[in-house]
């Protein structure tokens, strides 16, 4: 798969996820989006932390601060620019607004590899999902090379 | 549409730039870089983070065997499944069981809430405190907000939140349940202040946990006593009973004191 931009999301920041879709040439981007900051006030700490991360990933990065739909448009728009992908959010507010930005403009959502699939049973109590989801747990994660 | 610099020399040159481009944001907070670095663990250390039977004997206390791999987890770096197979692997299935349920409730707070986004924000059913909401303030007050509580274990908790960005999961639902019992505050509040400043916060997990502690996500309201903090985190914490007065009762008087009684 080619990906000329990857859109990073906060939460998903692993570089072997990054890796799955990055070929040379790749442009990474990662955007402070603007609304989102003012919906979610982080503090500095947790600013500087996604920072750092951004820092040590093994691949050059662009970050910016601003609207994502704009900062996007303005890179695929430049030339050579073939296809913006991004991972979707876990986070349910934040999946919704990414998904928007995406939706808009073409960009491609991919979605991990989930642990545990969600299940369509409803659940109130964790015991009863743990009692149904922890035979599922253990098979995928002993299927992991350690 | 700004470009952001990706060269700094130092941490504190880093925060410097943070707490200028991000001014507006950031107006309590200047001050508080965090001791948790932005960069994974290398396998090893995560690998000895993982102590599967030591943390089903000692998770609840203070300085108990929890792998604080949190902040990693929740911006992808590191995969709840790779820290069960690590567990798995190292004390087998019956004695991973704690740490494995420690990390199924990451994955079923996610399941609630994409399931019905509204129970993030909204009080998922009624207090069972006696009080409705409206009985709660919206608002946290200054002296929560700047840990200057009239108890030192609770500042303490404060402290903790506030400038390493990191609080222990029992810590958590002590400070919880002072805000939301003992404050009678909105639990909407408190978990907005965790968000805020959790480098692991993570709205699923935090909002829902907050409604469970406030009853309204559960059948009854989590409350806590001095005994029980000192139980847990009395080696590491100030907890002498004149440096915690409002938390110096038992259960009972608590519960007297902190809920409406029904008349029989």
């Amino acid at each position: 798969m080619k990906a000329d931009i990857i859109w990073l999301q906060e939460e998903r920041l692993g570089e072997e996820l990054i890796k799955s879709i990055w070929v040379p040439k790749t442009q990474l981007v990662y955007i402070f989006d603007e609304t989102w900051l003012r919906i979610r006030k982080p503090s500095l700490k947790r600013l500087q932390f996604i920072y750092e991360v951004l820092l040590d990933l093994p691949f050059a990065i662009h970050i910016y601060r601003g609207d994502p739909a704009v900062i996007l448009s303005a890179l695929a728009g430049e030339a050579g620019v073939l296809q913006v992908y991004t991972f979707s959010p876990k986070d349910p507010e934040m999946k919704v607004r990414v998904h928007q930005i995406a939706k808009s403009l073409g960009v491609q959502i991919l979605t991990p590899t989930l642990w545990i699939p969600e299940q369509t049973q409803s659940y109130r109590s964790f015991f009863k999902y743990y009692n149904s989801v922890k035979n599922q747990a253990i098979e995928a994660a002993c299927d992991l090379p350690l | 549409m700004k470009l952001l610099s990706t060269q700094f020399n130092s941490r504190g040159a880093l925060a410097d730039y943070l707490t200028d481009q991000f001014s507006e944001l950031l107006p309590a907070d200047r001050h508080s870089i965090s001791p948790i670095i932005g960069e994974k663990p290398p396998a090893q250390v995560i690998k000895t983070s993982i102590q599967p039977m030591a943390y089903a004997r000692t998770r609840n206390f203070y300085s108990g065997s929890v792998s604080r791999l949190s902040p990693y987890i929740r911006h992808g770096l590191i995969e709840r499944r790779t820290l069960a197979a690590i567990a798995l692997a190292e004390a087998g299935e019956k004695n991973s069981e704690k740490f494995l349920q420690e990390l199924l409730w990451g994955e079923f707070w996610h399941q609630v809430a994409n399931q019905d986004p509204d129970l993030l924000w909204q009080d998922a059913g009624d207090y069972k405190t006696g009080y409705s909401t409206s009985d709660y303030a919206p608002e946290l007050p200054e002296d929560i907000i700047q840990g200057h509580t009239s108890n030192a274990c609770i500042n303490h908790f404060i402290r903790d939140l506030t400038i390493d960005g990191y609080l222990h999961n029992h810590a958590r639902m002590y400070l919880a349940a002072y805000v939301i019992h003992f404050r009678r505050i909105r639990w909407q509040a408190g978990a907005a202040w965790f968000l805020h400043h959790l480098i692991d916060g993570d709205v699923a997990a935090n909002n829902l946990s907050w409604q469970w502690i406030a009853s309204t996500f559960g059948s009854k309201p989590y409350i806590f006593n001095l005994e029980n903090v000192t139980k847990y985190c009395g080696d590491r914490l100030d907890c002498r009973p004149q440096n915690n007065l409002e938390l110096n009762a038992s259960y009972e008087a608590l519960s007297i004191r902190l809920f409406r009684q029904s008349k029989s």
